[in-house]
């Protein structure tokens, strides 16, 4: 099932090959904050002018220390990062480690921003962020991106408002930091700072393409349900009966679930909503809590009233296959081999595989990767906008491959 | 999952609650050319009203190629197009008034006929929402300007309301002033006029202590608590915002009380928030301030509300000045009735006796004894002078003209002169020193010179030696006149010069115009008298330069003392 999918640059134009890049990744599971960061960074830095750092972390660590310790190691480059629901490195997934990618070489150009106070301004921080990027030039293949606060609210406006920014011309790739599902608060990270509602971004120039794969490998079951009440992210009925309500009862929650807010996280990673698309394939929305006072459905981005919504679901053959499809139409962007991949995987997917199963997956990236790094976090919700104008997905598996 | 026709309603579903959503014309058309590029997963969503963008999404910002697009028109439903920074596309149209909603896909993916047709619909309810936005936008403007009318009218009401609240109040005010109402009530009219048309908490008058200037005290008050007026009653005369429009004599405000530098202490721990202070004035003296202040956070000072205390602050002072006017007119004709009562009194004394004479040696003259008969005519002689010497001074204190003719003389000459005759009253001790010359009104220097001798003789016992010196002194020539005694305890020494002021030991029988007429010589001669008080000596020394210019016109008596 592929929703969105396009091998992408900005221009198609003839790519510099031979010049200087280098991407490297390290992992540390070191439970001393600096150490991780600084054992991860040193692993990561495996050449000379560094250019961007990419931090992926459990949100456990002291990250101001951890932060010390990579800037340490590095000489304070250039650095974006987040909080995770787990990371991602070619090793394999992990919880409670520090994942360090590395960007270098005179083949890059890379310029990075944050906006705080994100959650009372989306689509302005969006367009914010992205305004602070717009010197990055002269190289031929861009692309912009972003880690969001994806419990701040209707993550597509930040993309409508970077989008707004930067045009078509620039695709857009990300994710949402998460919190290892206590759905409480997510960290975001730049240079030495700890930033809580905020995005942060970073605009990547190269001699060379990215590509970027999306898929999900979810299907609807049952009949639609129309959205009678909505605003914004939140659903309050569906066919004129509390939403919550319907949800339950369609789907024949247990009973922890119809009670306790964690339990229904559980319940609900494994359980999204889907919209009709042109595409003929739904998006997904990712349920991320229930009101059980209102009776209302809080989602990660927006479920539009007098739409049509669907009851998903997925299983591990479905959900890999998307990961193969998506790691195919990202490797399609590119020219040649690829010099790493980032992967942007929704921790819905990771409830439905189970841990064998994300060991799998992401020995299948590896596997794509033909040795080159890999990097990615457990995401809330994921950002690609390769062509259209939604970039903002749930349930999904984002892959970015660089040239 | 719905068939095409089922997808293109959705979408049509979602885009009208959307578009319908919004409150302004600019965002229905952004969100309409965004939608329409969302459903139809199009790069590129535009639209174009009146012949330019009014609207786009997809471009970077600042990139829109206006000129490109509108040359596009829309006489057409779906076709390639070529856009300035994105390249080559698939573009589909659809009129809307005045105009079209256009979206472009980068990708060479043809729209459908039902992608087309729905962007008609979606054309078609953005059409009808920005007429609909118009009209509400039309009838939100008029309501609005009906509401701001209506709102002028009302405060222009308010405003009319208050003035003439103001004018009552003052009117009020004026009337106690003019029917001559005790002052105290004129004052607490004021303050509580301040307090009802304000209606701030808090209302006082203070005033400068004329006995204290760097004090105040309240006159009048309203709004305070015992425990402030306690600690308010009295306070340094620059304190807060009355003692700001005291010290810049102008109106002034106290915007955040709690951070004033030099607040009254009480009012600023009882978190006073704002406070407004008038200049008082008595005859265009700053005597005082009228003051309002409040608790309430947020308060602010209208135009008005500082027109109304200003007012009421020159009613204050219009009380104050004329209070000031009315007790020097009773006082003056206080003293003028007992100037009368004294005059005829010391008039008559002597006059009986001279009629006394008359009336006998006009009924027995042949009878009375010869020696007798002189000196009856000898005692009314010399009651007759002391009738001319009362009378003459009487005159002399009423007249402005008090200076006479210079001329030169020496200062021995001058005192030995004018102390003629006193050596048979009193044991009298000269001493003149220096050799000096004056050029004064010799006749006015003597006449001081023996007022204060007669005053130093009213105010020593019989026997008493009296003692007077003269000497050069710079440019001027000093002559003191000393006798034994002293001041009343508590007297002010400058009250000894005003008219009718008659010493409790006097022994003579003046009218108390000696040291009044005295001083005013004085100061003809552009000289002054000094009083100094020990334990046992009274001094009254004068002052003269010894060679004065023209006469200094003496300042204008301060009562009427014999006219009427």
């Amino acid at each position: 099932m592929c929703l969105l999918s396009a091998g992408l640059s900005s221009d198609k134009g003839e790519v510099t090959r031979g010049t200087d890049r280098w991407m490297g990744v390290g992992q540390s599971g070191d439970p001393d904050a600096y150490a991780a960061g600084a054992a991860a960074a040193r692993s990561a830095l495996r050449g000379e002018s560094p250019r961007l750092l990419v931090v992926f972390c459990s949100g456990s660590y002291d990250l101001p220390a951890l932060l010390r310790g990579v800037n340490d190691a590095s000489g304070d480059a250039p650095l974006v990062g987040c909080s995770t629901a787990g990371e991602i490195a070619t090793s394999g997934p992990s919880d409670a480690s520090v994942v360090v990618t590395a960007f270098g070489g005179s083949g890059f150009d890379v310029v990075t921003s944050a906006a705080t106070g994100v959650s009372a301004r989306l689509r302005e921080a969006g367009a914010e962020v992205a305004s602070a990027l717009r010197p990055v030039d002269g190289k031929p293949h861009q692309v912009l991106l972003l880690l969001t606060d994806g419990l701040a609210g209707d993550q597509q406006e930040i993309v409508r408002g970077a989008y707004g920014v930067v045009g078509a011309g620039v695709p857009l790739v990300g994710g949402c930091a998460g919190d290892d599902l206590a759905m409480t608060a997510t960290y975001q990270l730049h240079g030495r700072e700890v930033l809580r509602d905020a995005i942060v971004a970073a605009a990547v120039s190269s001699d060379a393409p990215f590509g970027i794969g999306v898929h999900h490998g979810w299907r609807t079951v049952g009949e639609p349900m129309l959205v009678t009440s909505s605003g914004g992210n939140r659903v309050y009925s569906l066919d004129d009966r509390p939403a919550l309500d319907v949800y339950l009862d369609r789907l024949g929650a247990p009973a922890a679930a119809r009670t306790d807010p964690a339990a229904f996280t559980r319940f609900a990673l494994t359980h999204p909503l889907g919209l009709s698309r042109r595409s003929q394939e739904p998006q997904v929305r990712f349920v991320a809590e229930a009101d059980f006072a209102g009776r209302s459905l809080g989602c990660i981005a927006e479920v539009p009233q007098g739409g049509l919504t669907w009851f998903m679901e997925g299983d591990a053959e479905s959900v890999l296959d998307a990961t193969d499809r998506a790691c195919a139409t990202a490797l399609g962007g590119l020219d040649g081999p690829p010099l790493g991949m980032l992967a942007f995987d929704c921790i819905a997917r990771r409830g439905v595989l189970g841990d064998p199963g994300i060991r799998t997956e992401i020995d299948r990236i590896g596997v794509v990767a033909n040795g080159a790094p890999v990097a990615g976090f457990y995401t809330y919700g994921e950002i690609a906008r390769t062509h259209g104008m939604s970039g903002f997905h749930n349930q999904t598996l984002v892959v970015l491959a660089v040239g | 999952m719905p068939g095409r026709g089922d997808w293109a309603t959705q979408q049509l579903a979602e885009f009208l609650v959307q578009v319908s959503s919004y409150a302004t014309e600019d965002e229905a058309l952004r969100g309409a050319a965004e939608r329409a590029a969302e459903a139809l997963e199009a790069e590129v969503g535009v639209a174009v009203q009146g012949g330019r963008v009014r609207a786009s999404v997809g471009f970077a910002r600042g990139a829109v190629p206006e000129a490109d697009i509108v040359a596009l028109g829309c006489d057409w439903q779906e076709r390639d197009v070529a856009l300035p920074g994105l390249g080559a596309g698939r573009a589909a149209v659809a009129p809307v008034d005045d105009g079209w909603l256009l979206v472009v896909r980068l990708a060479d993916e043809p729209f459908a006929p039902h992608e087309v047709n729905l962007l008609r619909a979606m054309a078609r309810v953005l059409s009808q929402t920005v007429r609909m936005l118009h009209v509400l936008c039309e009838e939100r403007a008029l309501r609005e300007r009906v509401e701001r009318e209506s709102e002028e009218r009302a405060a222009l009401v308010t405003l009319l309301t208050e003035r003439q609240r103001l004018l009552e109040r003052l009117g009020r005010i004026q009337r106690s002033i003019s029917h001559r109402a005790p002052l105290q009530e004129v004052l607490d009219a004021v303050t509580q006029g301040a307090k009802d048309l304000l209606g701030d908490e808090v209302c006082g008058l203070r005033m400068i202590d004329p006995d204290c200037p760097d004090e105040f005290f309240l006159a009048s008050y309203c709004g305070i608590t015992t425990e402030e007026l306690e600690q308010a009653r009295r306070g340094p005369v620059g304190q807060g915002a009355g003692g700001r429009a005291i010290a810049e004599n102008r109106l002034v405000i106290i915007d955040d009380y709690g951070r004033e530098a030099n607040a009254v202490p009480v009012f600023q721990a009882h978190r006073m928030t704002t406070a407004m202070a008038a200049p008082v004035h008595e005859n265009g003296r700053v005597v005082g301030s009228l003051v309002v202040a409040s608790y309430l956070p947020g308060r602010h000072y209208s135009l008005l509300e500082q027109e109304a205390l200003t007012s009421l602050a020159q009613h204050a002072s219009l009380a104050l000045t004329d209070a000031k006017t009315v007790d020097a007119m009773r006082e003056a004709q206080r003293a003028k009735d007992m100037f009368l009562a004294m005059v005829s009194h010391e008039l008559k004394t002597p006059l009986t006796v001279i009629m006394g004479a008359l009336r006998t040696l006009e009924s027995h003259g042949e009878a009375v004894e010869p020696e007798l008969a002189r000196e009856m005519v000898t005692a009314a002689y010399a009651r007759g002078e002391e009738l001319r010497r009362l009378i003459d001074r009487l005159l002399r204190g009423a007249r402005a003209e008090l200076a006479g003719a210079r001329r030169a003389a020496t200062l021995r000459e001058l005192v030995m002169t004018s102390l003629d005759g006193f050596g048979q009253l009193r044991r009298l001790s000269v001493d003149v020193s220096g050799d000096t010359t004056l050029v004064v009104d010799t006749v006015a220097f003597a006449d001081v010179l023996g007022i204060l001798v007669e005053n130093a003789v009213a105010h020593s016992a019989g026997d008493a030696p009296l003692w007077v010196a003269a000497r050069p002194h710079g440019p001027e020539v000093c002559v003191a006149v000393t006798n034994p005694g002293s001041l009343p305890e508590g007297v002010d020494p400058a009250t000894l010069f005003l008219p009718f002021q008659r010493g409790s030991g006097a022994r003579s029988s003046g009218v108390g115009l000696g040291l009044y007429i005295a001083a005013r010589l004085a100061e003809s001669m552009g000289g002054a008298i000094d009083v100094t008080s020990t334990s046992d000596r009274v001094t009254f020394l004068l002052r003269v330069p010894r060679d004065a210019a023209d006469p200094v016109p003496p300042p204008p008596a301060p009562v009427v003392a014999l006219t009427g």
